[in-house]
């Protein structure tokens, strides 16, 4: 079932200067699609445009079919939960609970009803041990890890990443990535839709579509992505690590196509006698 | 030596109930035209150390030596700070967010004339130091607002280029940068190895701390729980140590431990791997 | 920044911690008030002005207040003080009787003026140190619940009451925020050779502006996130919302404000008295005993 489904959609700031430019794709319900590209390539935009924060110069935005107009916008962000890229710039309540709570508030949930749901999603992203806590306590990892649980209390249908790892450390960006295989696990109905210049969280999802000054520039299945290595390179993306030793191998006549992991490569490599 | 530093000490909060120890006995040298890394978890005491190198802040107990400058606890004794800041300067995570003048060229003008150019001579030096970093004239006049992430990043860099210090403390120069980016800002980091000046890189990514880092040195709870060649430290930690080894050194181990000949202290990226891999096919 | 410790939340578990907001507020009101009523005889003002302090001292005692910020933060002070006691010794009020030193004919010193001085610093001090009790053991975000509440009724008026309270706790949600990137950008232009303690002042004006640009820039681009975020978190000023935190009253309540009225009560009495026999020592009228001279 199409969960979004986006037709050539336009977006420009100034006039003449186009930042997405003629879009169009199709994203599945349960699917866990990234969205790669540079700096400036247009995927934040596309972000913003998706949740109405924006409205497209032209082409249309449907979400369960239901169309992005004025009209529907605020039905249509029920649905969506959208995770930015600084920590701190969407902290909103004074401690963990509040800013769980601030969701919650906006729908008009009843207080009696509040604060299990917000022991119940703390929990699920490992922040139950503080909820009393500022966010000045906190580290970028747990304030992200916030964010997520008060995208999630308010029971979305699809959760956009927008560079959600991209400030954390190697700590916070593989507690995130872990959270996203759980929250799938959790509801295979999640449609999951990230933002993203880490190639190798990329790796992990379903589906890639690559943008490049504001156009598609590819879409496909992860391995299909990196082993077409001339648009990788031609987009100026980096491979995966594995996938790159591999290619290197090949050119120098070593053929590790079949080996899936290390080991297997080394075994290539330095063949026990 | 470029660096000492003997039994650093450095307390926030001092005699409050915030007082916290970020900096535990640290004690480490750094020789002049090295490449270090210095890494560890957010909060294991990075920052803080590489602030007191330049008297930003001032340490506890302990005592730095920076080549002829010296930094202890006596606020009054530490003369000559200005001129530290000039011999090591310090680019701080997100250097783009210090950037506040009309045009490109005045920014990076703008350090020379703290330190006593004149306006011309500062407005050339900044040209020198903004081409280096691969911004040309089009550039100069320019707004840095109106850059890109990645260019507002190189025209602050080149901000403390201009500066011309003999030892560079960068702190996470590619954090949010994309892949081009980073690569931009990493070879030019190099360059300037390449030209002399002794380079320290606080960073979290460990594909740069193996790819350009001669030494490192590992920080936990403000102590140092390593200091030696970068490729000894990732052939000695475990798998599961907080600090992940990259794939490349991992394959690397892999190779050793079944007995291939490799020689583990060259493999710095692929081409070096693939270099050794070769060598011994071709036997 | 650090060095203001006196006045800033303590995360305690005190009787005053636990009174309800709008409670502390109202009866910091009753108490500020009972403090400025001003008596005919200094001695009977002297005297509650002793009450009040030992009420203030019980009140530190019980919130767990420590006296040696209080100290710290009353230091800086000294110069309200003297400019105080130099205006009022410059500038004799005609009704003054007590001289202390005659120069001439127009002009001499009076013991009134140190009295008067003394009494204004006096109750500045009891109504800070009390201000001070009520932000130490109040989180500032419960603060401004409570001033919602109150303006509540400014509604009908279509006053935006919501709105200025969202305004004021996103404010305080982010000082700290702000603070560090502060502390953050001053390092970085340190380190670009700048230094905001000396220089002429072309250069201390082009160091502040190297710190207060940056920060305005920042804080202008945290503010569109931050709108972005409570945009797609369903927030719209207009809609109703609900409340995660309820202010409740107990029984602490009741004997906070039992007590507080109290004061106030005896305090207006003693004042509604002491205007109708004018001229006479309240205090010899009321306990038959003359304290005073």
């Amino acid at each position: 079932m199409k969960k979004i489904s986006v037709k050539n959609l336009c977006f420009s700031y100034v006039k003449d200067e186009p930042i997405v430019k003629h879009v169009s794709f199709n994203i599945h319900e349960g699917s866990y699609v990234s969205i790669v590209g540079h700096n400036g390539s247009g995927k934040s935009t596309l972000a913003r445009l998706l949740i109405g924060l924006l409205a497209p110069d032209d082409g249309e935005i449907y979400i369960d079919d239901e169309l992005l107009t004025n009209k529907t916008v605020r039905n249509i962000r029920k649905k969506i939960g959208l995770v930015f890229q600084n920590p701190d710039n969407q902290f909103i309540g004074a401690t963990v609970e509040d800013d769980i709570a601030f969701g919650l508030e906006n729908r008009q949930i009843k207080r009696e009803k509040m604060h299990e749901i917000i022991e119940k999603f703390a929990k699920r992203v490992g922040m139950e041990d503080f909820l009393d806590k500022e966010p000045s306590r906190l580290s970028g990892g747990q304030k992200q890890r916030v964010a997520i649980a008060g995208a999630l209390s308010l029971g979305p249908e699809i959760i956009i990443l927008d560079e959600a790892t991209s400030m954390l450390d190697p700590k916070g960006k593989s507690d995130i990535k872990e959270l996203i295989e759980e929250m799938r696990k959790d509801n295979p109905s999640l449609t999951i839709l990230s933002i993203t210049h880490d190639v190798e969280e990329a790796f992990l999802s379903d589906e890639i579509i690559i943008m490049s000054k504001g156009e598609i520039a590819f879409k496909g299945k992860p391995e299909e992505v990196f082993s077409n290595r001339e648009v990788l390179k031609s987009l100026n993306l980096e491979m995966p690590f594995i996938m790159d030793l591999k290619d290197r191998l090949k050119s120098e006549g070593i053929n590790v196509d079949k080996s899936k992991d290390l080991d297997e490569i080394a075994e290539v490599l330095w063949p026990l006698k | 030596m470029a660096i000492e530093v003997k039994n650093l000490f450095y307390i926030y909060g001092r005699k409050t109930p915030y007082q916290q120890t970020a900096l535990d006995d640290v004690s480490l040298t750094i020789p002049t035209g090295s490449f270090v890394g210095l890494i560890g978890r957010t909060g294991s005491g990075k920052s803080t150390l590489v602030q007191n190198l330049n008297a930003l802040l001032i340490p506890t107990e302990g005592e730095i030596i920076v080549d002829e400058f010296h930094i202890g606890n006596k606020k009054r004794k530490n003369k000559k700070i200005k001129q530290l800041r000039k011999h090591l300067s310090l680019v701080f995570q997100f250097p783009e967010y210090q950037l506040f003048e009309e045009t490109v060229e005045k920014d990076v003008a703008f350090g020379l004339m703290n330190f006593g150019y004149k306006q011309n001579e500062a407005i050339e030096l900044a040209h020198k130091a903004l081409l280096s970093v691969g911004l040309d004239e089009k550039y100069f006049k320019r707004s840095p607002f109106e850059l890109s992430g990645g260019e507002r990043r190189r025209v602050a860099i080149a901000g403390i280029l201009a500066i011309n210090p003999d030892i560079l403390v960068l702190d996470e120069p590619t954090a949010g940068l994309d892949v081009k980016g980073s690569k931009d800002i990493m070879s030019l980091v190099k360059q300037m190895h390449e030209d002399g000046k002794t380079i320290i890189m606080v960073t979290h990514d460990m594909d740069l701390v193996l790819r350009y880092t001669e030494q490192c040195f590992v920080l936990k709870d403000g102590k140092v729980t390593f200091g030696g060649s970068t490729n000894q430290l990732f052939d000695t930690i475990s798998d599961d140590s907080a600090i992940e080894i990259p794939p490349l050194f991992k394959l690397a181990k892999k190779l050793k431990d079944r007995g291939a000949p490799i020689n583990i202290e060259n493999i710095k990226n692929a081409e070096d791997l693939i270099k050794q891999v070769n060598s011994w096919r071709k036997k | 920044m650090n060095n203001v410790t006196f006045g800033r939340y303590s995360p305690l578990n005190t009787f005053t911690h636990k009174v309800d907001p709008r409670n502390k507020i109202l009866i910091l009101i009753l108490l500020m008030v009972s403090i400025f009523l001003q008596f005919h005889v200094w001695s009977t003002t002297l005297l509650l002005s002793g009450v009040f302090l030992i009420l203030l001292i019980c009140l530190m005692l019980i919130s767990k207040v420590n006296f040696l910020d209080l100290f710290k933060s009353l230091k800086s002070m000294w110069f309200l003080v003297i400019f105080l006691l130099v205006i009022y010794v410059f500038i004799p009020n005609p009704t003054y009787k007590f001289v202390c030193y005659r120069f001439n004919d127009h002009y001499a010193i009076y013991w009134d003026s140190f009295y008067q001085s003394g009494y204004i610093i006096l109750r500045l001090i009891l109504m800070i140190s009390l201000t001070m009790v009520l932000t130490s053991t109040t989180k500032p975000m419960d603060l401004t619940y409570a001033f919602e509440w109150y303006m509540t009724p400014l509604k009908v008026i279509r006053f935006p009451v919501h709105e200025i309270a969202m305004t004021l706790s996103i404010a305080l949600r982010f000082i700290p925020t702000l603070l560090d990137e502060t502390d953050r950008i001053m390092k970085a232009q340190a380190s670009r050779g700048v230094d905001f303690n000396r220089g002429g002042l072309f250069k201390r004006f082009k160091a502040v502006i190297s710190l207060i640009i940056p920060l305005f820039v920042s804080a202008i681009q945290r503010s569109e996130e931050l709108s972005d975020a409570m945009e797609a978190r369903g927030y719209n000023p207009r809609e109703k919302r609900t409340r995660y935190r309820k202010l409740t009253f107990s029984w602490r309540d009741i004997i906070a404000l039992l007590f507080g009225l109290a004061i106030f009560g005896g305090i207006l009495y003693l004042f509604i008295y002491d205007h109708n026999v004018e001229e006479i020592d309240l205090f010899m009228q009321i306990f038959g005993i003359n304290v005073g001279f």
